[in-house]
């Protein structure tokens, strides 16, 4: 009898022991795998944010949730920044307020207007400019692969994994539904494709970007109510001369309906926030699986002792050490494998329901997805801990001595 | 079919065994011989050192000093796997118990007495120890008078050219242990050596030569 089929007969001869100790380690693998996936899409916010020059000016708000709403594409529909504002800005006019005081936005080396106003499937379609793809900063490059940017009415160019997941080319239809936030605006908007946009490994490879006129011609049609009427604008980002940075803050936050969220310093205050969170996170599934190695250790362990005399007594019918070693990694290694088959299907199943749960807590599901491929690394750790586990079986087989343990039996 | 296997003799030359942790000697042999092909029963009070001389021609343990030869082979020569591959290709064991693995069915512990074990060799060999019926039930259900009978068809599958039994009735009722005895030696048939050691007076009618333990050896 080969190897082989004793540890398959062993492990399904011996059910409940088994089904126990599989149930033991398809658990941990399945937990370790959650945490992991979870670990990653926590840290894919950071290397999937987009960038939104030095600074994002938005409707008044908390810092993080401005950057992770802006330039992360998370969260609810934003406020409404008057258009105005915007275009003194830009063109650095003197800003002149109720109380006679007045401000020339001189410190601004570049302010790019944001409005979002649509959805495709859950990838956001915003209105902008084409400042939008002429950053001052090379490496913050948005550019056009194929085509050109949107130029007139129902034109639209979008980021390449959205042409790609959406089987999308120049020249196809593309239809977005107004999103305001209000469910009664859900009127669709159609676009034909006249760009594609380099992948930039960032958000903008989901959305779809097309002009300001269009997105607040598509607010005209909304329920959507300002004292500006639908001269808005969701966001600013800017990009600033040295040392503007205070003087931005001052202006926008203290005289007008914005506010300020300076980029790096907020994405600092998330990476600290949930830091520690990720690295406990990343440990737990460290000692999850390591439990859960120690586990099946003590369980083969008892297992195999149990079996010391007919060990003995397959050494004395001429069973090699070799071939009773080979037995005894088999039989780890298949317990192994077949929890961890179990274990990663519990941990496809399981994941989408922690992100619902955990909500905003995690990018959205539609924005950053997560291959069960990501928790590879615990089913190889699991198979291997299993193997592992056999090693003290083996080290008290190999000891053994086949005279005294068959006469004391 | 006639069945044909190497006849083989067992010769102990010198052999000085001693006690694993103590070291202090246990017994020795000046010269034993079996014969190829011969029916030997070693009978003895406990604890002598029985089980121990039949694991010495077996080749599971090696004396302090000395030689045995089992066949043309020199037990006292070969490594700890070599060993067990004679004892896989020539040697067929059964113990006075624990002699299945307990999760494999009759037929499967049959099987385990070689590499590969024709179907028609291990339907026969249960037919003959009155288990063929019983083939797919696990061993652990089985009575020890059964479990010995199937050791016996494992012997008898594997066509072992040397049988060793280890007080293969000690545990058995009178029935059983004629059971076990008849398919043992009907399992050596005239080609294989068998060798029973044993303090169970029940076995001197079965055996032509019965040997004193305290005879062989000397303490």
């Amino acid at each position: 009898m080969t190897p082989f089929r004793l540890a398959l007969l062993s492990l399904t001869r011996r059910k409940i022991p088994s089904i126990i100790a599989i149930i033991a380690i398809a658990l941990s693998v399945a937990s370790s795998g959650v945490l992991l996936r979870m670990y990653e899409l926590s840290g894919s916010r950071f290397s999937t944010m987009g960038d939104g020059g030095d600074a994002v000016i938005a409707a008044k708000a908390g810092g993080i949730e401005i950057v992770l709403n802006s330039l992360n594409g998370e969260g609810d529909y934003p406020g409404f920044l008057p258009y105005n504002l915007f275009k003194s800005l830009r063109s650095e006019q003197t800003v002149n307020f109720e109380d006679g005081a007045n401000s020339q936005a001189h410190y601004l080396k570049l302010v790019i207007p944001v409005l979002h106003f649509a959805r495709h499937n859950d990838y956001r379609v915003i209105g902008t400019d084409d400042t939008f793809f002429q950053r001052p900063v090379a490496s913050q490059a948005v550019e056009v692969q194929t085509g050109r940017t949107a130029k007139k009415q129902g034109e639209i160019v979008i980021g390449a994994q959205l042409a790609e997941q959406e089987g999308l080319s120049i020249g196809s239809d593309f239809n977005a539904k107004l999103w305001t936030g209000d469910a009664r605006d859900d009127a669709e908007i159609p676009f034909a494709v006249v760009g594609i946009l380099k992948p930039t490994h960032k958000i903008w490879d989901t959305m779809g970007f097309t002009t300001v006129e269009q997105a607040q011609n598509a607010l005209a049609m909304s329920s959507v109510n300002t004292i500006w009427g639908n001269q808005v604008l969701s966001y600013f980002f800017v990009y600033l001369k040295p040392k503007g940075a205070e003087q931005l803050r001052t202006l926008i936050n203290g005289r007008t309906v914005g506010q300020v969220a300076f980029v790096e310093a907020e994405k600092q205050k998330l990476f600290d926030l949930t830091g520690t969170g990720r690295e406990l996170g990343f440990l737990m599934a460290a000692f999850i699986i390591g439990l859960g190695g120690l586990c099946v250790a003590g369980m083969l362990i008892t297992r195999f002792d149990a079996m010391a005399t007919q060990i003995a007594v397959l050494r004395a019918i001429g069973y090699s050490r070799a071939q009773i070693s080979a037995w005894l990694l088999l039989e780890g290694t298949l317990l192994g494998a077949i929890s961890c088959l179990i274990g990663a299907l519990l941990d496809a199943l399981a994941l989408p329901f922690v992100r619902s749960m955990l909500g905003s807590a995690l990018p959205p599901e539609a924005l950053v997805s997560s291959s069960i491929w990501q928790s590879a690394p615990v089913w190889v750790a699991a198979v291997l801990s299993t193997a592992f586990a056999v090693v003290v079986p083996l080290v008290r087989f190999y000891r053994q001595d086949v005279h005294l343990s068959l006469r004391s039996a | 079919m006639a069945l044909c296997y190497p006849l083989m003799q067992i010769e102990i030359k010198n052999a000085v065994v001693t006690l694993p942790v103590s070291g202090r000697e246990l017994f020795s042999i000046e010269h034993f011989h079996v014969p190829a092909g011969s029916k030997i029963l070693i009978h003895g009070a406990s604890g002598k050192g029985k089980t121990t001389l039949l694991h010495l021609m077996a080749g599971l343990l090696k004396p302090k000093t000395g030689s045995i030869k089992l066949g043309g082979h020199m037990l006292t020569d070969l490594s700890d796997d070599a060993r067990a591959k004679v004892r896989r290709e020539h040697v067929g064991f059964i113990f006075q118990k624990l002699n299945l693995i307990d999760h494999l069915t009759c037929e499967e512990n049959v099987r385990l007495g070689r590499a590969v074990v024709p179907k028609d060799a291990m339907d026969e060999a249960l037919r003959k120890v009155g288990l063929y019926e019983r083939r797919q039930e696990l061993s652990v259900k089985l009575s020890l008078g059964e479990q010995q009978r199937v050791a016996v068809a494992r012997v008898l599958a594997s066509h072992a050219s040397v049988i060793l039994a280890d007080e293969p009735t000690s545990s058995l009722d009178s029935h059983n242990a004629d059971l076990v005895m008849s398919a043992l030696l009907s399992a050596a048939g005239s080609q294989s050596t068998l060798i029973v050691v044993s303090h169970d007076e029940r076995l001197r009618k079965r055996f032509s030569r019965t040997l004193h333990f305290e005879d062989l050896v000397s303490a």
